[in-house]
């Protein structure tokens, strides 16, 4: 039986896609996505990657996780985590054969990321295994909506290709370098805290008033 | 001689040249965390360290094994978190026994501090890039150092945000990623190009 | 009346500076420097000119609408749109011009807080980033004296540029006077060397830059090119090659002076100069690209405060020094008075004391006072 705190907390989970998102509110699993996500297949990679990571080391966190001892918690998680790189592996390869060569190490560094080692020991291990799940997908729904998001515009304006399809020219090249990663990030953070105020004032006047700033 | 030079050449390649955080973009989350606990930065650092030295001399004959194999890609970081989990359970149980005044306070961020990114990624760099032990254990202690480095840089960074007229919006992660990226570009010029991983 | 009574709260202070009297003076400093792009390269120097200065100033207003914000009319947009152009060849493309320039104004200055809050140069900043994404426009020159086509493709003869050829440890093809003219190729802005340098003095007369700055950059830089020469030929030449080329000088003149990423205080400005060069030198001989100046224009902007913070703790201890080495003293006589007391403590406690021991300390207390009132005499005299 799920508690009633729970029923809320469904709705809360959900504000993981958008209010809360991992990457852009809450700054987790910055670099690999700055670095990494270059094209949108290397972004859908990605995505599908931190989803097999993060489910199943939640559920575990939350059903077996809290019955372990300290010294064993946090050592399950990550080896849990590199394991499901294995999956992973599999069906990114049926997006490009050689889709883990052009990530090179950053898939591998999702296994050791925030949410399997910090969020599952401090978070998952109090709920119940639905919640956990839910929070999971939640959470890779969020991510997946930035890294696809990221990964399509800076194909787009450095390749001027769309999933290996070409479309245009290339007209800004320099997009796939780490450092415009961030800087786009920064950007997308940006729009994500314009709209929370967009939604906040119109939230304070239902009748469609403008509040006066 | 040879030996040393090698060691000191990879360690600062790996600490200004290759900067782990603004050109290979990797520990940025735990590297934000750190700028809001800086009395915890030193301590952060000397573990990375150990940790990369102590894990790069265990994986280092082991990493033959799994070099040439299909799934090297997923075989890899798997040896390296394995190896990471014999050097964490050895801390916990020495510090446990040794420091327990240490313990409690360290205790709770020891596993996060030994799993993360930057440690995963002071590992796997050298080993995709195929360094010899000295060079491995050179570009680990580089990369730990500079990922100090970068702490700083950009803790002070924010700190000089704090006096600027940061539109709302910008306010807090998108203006640290901004200026974190203004950061790496000014690192690009020296290297020139990017850099294979 | 109404328009002689000025009516506003104190402090009642008025200076004839301001942001804008001093960015006219470099833009009357930019002017004859286009003037002699005009002569070399024709009138697309101009016009490039127009649209980096034209796309800066409707970017800014643009970013200032969506941010709600009342448009500041300063010169610093048309400042930051004038250097660009200057950077590059004068047969660049315009559109990276205009992607400098929106690098420059959305990534570096709007979401910092604008015009005196931007950390970084946005010139320097919007130029690297071009030069990155295009590299093989960005640092293909044209040859000298042929009037490139303001529009359309460029038929422009192509020549190697000093720079490029140092950086291979190669003596450029060009002669020392050859450079100071303006006749080698090379960024637009940044070749005819008695110009730039010419109207880099009459910002120093005008007030709009300190000679400090400049001065304290080219120097040491200049010293470290003697010792450390990358190129086989006379001292002299070899030194004039590395001042000459590239944007050395007009970057120490015009880019690293800029008033709000450079350090405030005289002291941090010469210490910043002085670090300036060490990393221009260490980018350029061992950068793989050639924004050596931009790249560690980039680095040294975000130094620049901790100068200042430098030089205001060294000007503190020195002005300070007398009451800092006091209570250095003091601190020294109330360790050895309380080391004293100590030892006094420990002889009554652990030995019992006789009478004629008793008498012997009396005398050992009364000399500890008075050596105590001798010291605290010392002490108010200082």
């Amino acid at each position: 039986m799920i508690a009633e705190k729970e029923k809320n907390g469904f709705k809360e989970s959900l504000a993981y896609i958008f209010s809360r998102n991992p990457v852009l509110v809450l700054g987790l699993v910055i670099g690999q996505l700055a670095a990494g996500d270059t094209t949108l297949q290397n972004g859908v990679a990605l995505s599908i990657t931190y989803l097999l990571i993060t489910v199943p080391v939640l559920v575990f966190a939350s059903v077996i996780g809290k019955k372990l001892p300290d010294w064993l918690k946090i050592v399950s998680y990550a080896v849990l985590s590199a394991a499901m790189l294995l999956p992973s592996y599999f069906i990114c390869g049926s997006i490009s054969a050689t889709i883990f060569d052009s990530l090179g190490i950053y898939p591998s560094l999702l296994a050791v990321s925030t949410v399997p080692i910090v969020f599952s020991s401090k978070i998952a291990e109090k709920q119940s295994p639905a919640f956990a799940a839910v929070n999971g997908l939640c959470i890779s729904a969020g991510f997946a909506v930035t890294a696809i998001l990221l990964g399509a515009a800076r194909e787009f304006f450095g390749n001027g290709s769309l999933w290996g399809f070409k479309i245009a020219e290339a007209s800004f090249p320099a997009v796939k370098l780490p450092f415009w990663g961030f800087i786009l990030l920064g950007f997308m953070a940006a729009i994500i805290n314009w709209v929370k105020d967009l939604i906040k004032k119109t939230d304070k006047n239902p009748d469609g008033e403008e509040e006066r700033v | 001689m040879t030996y040393i030079f090698q060691f000191f050449t990879m360690m600062l390649t790996a600490l200004f040249v290759e900067n782990i955080v603004f050109t290979r973009a990797i520990g940025t989350s735990w590297m934000f965390y750190l700028t809001k606990r800086p009395k915890e930065l030193l301590r952060y650092v000397l573990l990375l360290m150990a940790v990369t030295t102590v894990s790069g001399l265990i994986g280092y004959p082991l990493r033959g094994i799994v070099y040439n194999s299909e799934f090297r890609h997923v075989l890899i970081p798997l040896l390296y978190i394995a190896v990471m989990a014999i050097v964490y359970l050895a801390a916990y149980f020495l510090i446990k026994k040794f420091l327990p005044d240490q313990f409690e306070h360290f205790g709770m961020t020891l596993g996060a501090a030994v799993f993360n990114c930057a440690t995963l990624g002071s590992l796997l760099i050298p080993s995709s890039e195929r360094l010899d032990l000295i060079g491995t254990i050179g570009y680990g202690i580089g990369m730990s150092l500079g990922f100090g480095f970068a702490v700083i840089m950009v803790s002070y960074g924010l700190t000089r945000l704090e006096y600027c007229r940061v539109p709302k919006i910008f306010r807090g992660i998108p203006i640290a990623l901004i200026y974190l990226g203004l950061l790496s570009l000014a690192f690009y010029g020296l290297v020139g190009h990017q850099l294979p991983t | 009346m109404k328009d002689r009574l000025m009516f506003q709260n104190a402090p009642h202070v008025r200076q004839s500076e301001s942001v804008v009297t001093i960015m006219s003076g470099v833009l009357f400093a930019l002017l004859p420097i286009y003037l002699m792009s005009l002569f070399y390269y024709g009138a697309r120097s101009l016009v490039l000119g127009i649209c980096g200065a034209f796309f800066c100033c409707a970017f800014s207003a643009i970013g200032s609408l969506l941010l709600h914000e009342k448009p500041v009319p300063d010169l610093t947009p048309i400042i930051t749109g004038l250097i660009i152009p200057l950077l590059m060849p004068a047969d660049i493309p315009y559109y990276v011009v205009i992607s400098a320039c929106a690098v420059a104004i959305f990534v570096v200055k709007l979401p910092f807080g604008g015009t005196g809050s931007n950390l970084f140069n946005p010139a320097a900043v919007g130029f690297a980033s071009v030069a990155i994404c295009w590299p093989e426009l960005v640092f293909r020159y044209p040859a000298t004296m042929q009037a490139i086509e303001i529009f359309g493709e460029s038929t422009a003869k192509i020549a190697q540029s000093p720079a490029y050829s140092l950086s291979f440890g190669a003596v450029p093809d060009y002669n020392v006077l050859d450079m100071l003219l303006g006749s080698a190729p090379g960024p637009m802005g940044a070749t005819n060397i008695l110009v730039v340098a010419a109207c880099g003095i009459f910002l120093i007369v005008k007030k709009a830059v300190n000679w400090i700055t400049p001065v304290s950059f080219l120097v040491p830089y200049a010293l470290l090119c003697l010792a450390f020469p990358r190129i086989s030929c006379s001292s002299f030449d070899a030194l004039c090659f590395e001042l000459f080329s590239g944007t050395i000088i007009f970057g120490a003149f015009f880019m690293l002076t800029e008033p709000v990423t450079s350090p405030k205080r005289d002291f941090g400005k010469l210490l910043a100069g002085i670090s300036s060069a060490i990393v221009v030198f260490l980018f350029r001989y061992f950068g793989e690209f050639e924004i050596g100046f931009a790249s560690a224009l980039i680095v040294m902007n975000v130094f620049s405060p901790v100068f200042d913070a430098v030089c205001e703790n060294i000007l503190h201890a020195f002005r300070h020094k007398d009451s800092i080495i006091a209570t250095f003293k003091s601190d020294k006589v109330r360790k050895k008075l309380s080391d004293n007391q100590d030892i006094k403590a420990e002889e009554i406690k652990e030995e019992p004391v006789s009478e004629d021991e008793q008498e012997k300390n009396a005398e050992v207390i009364e000399e500890i006072d008075l050596s105590e009132k001798e010291e605290s005499g010392e002490e108010a005299v200082q």
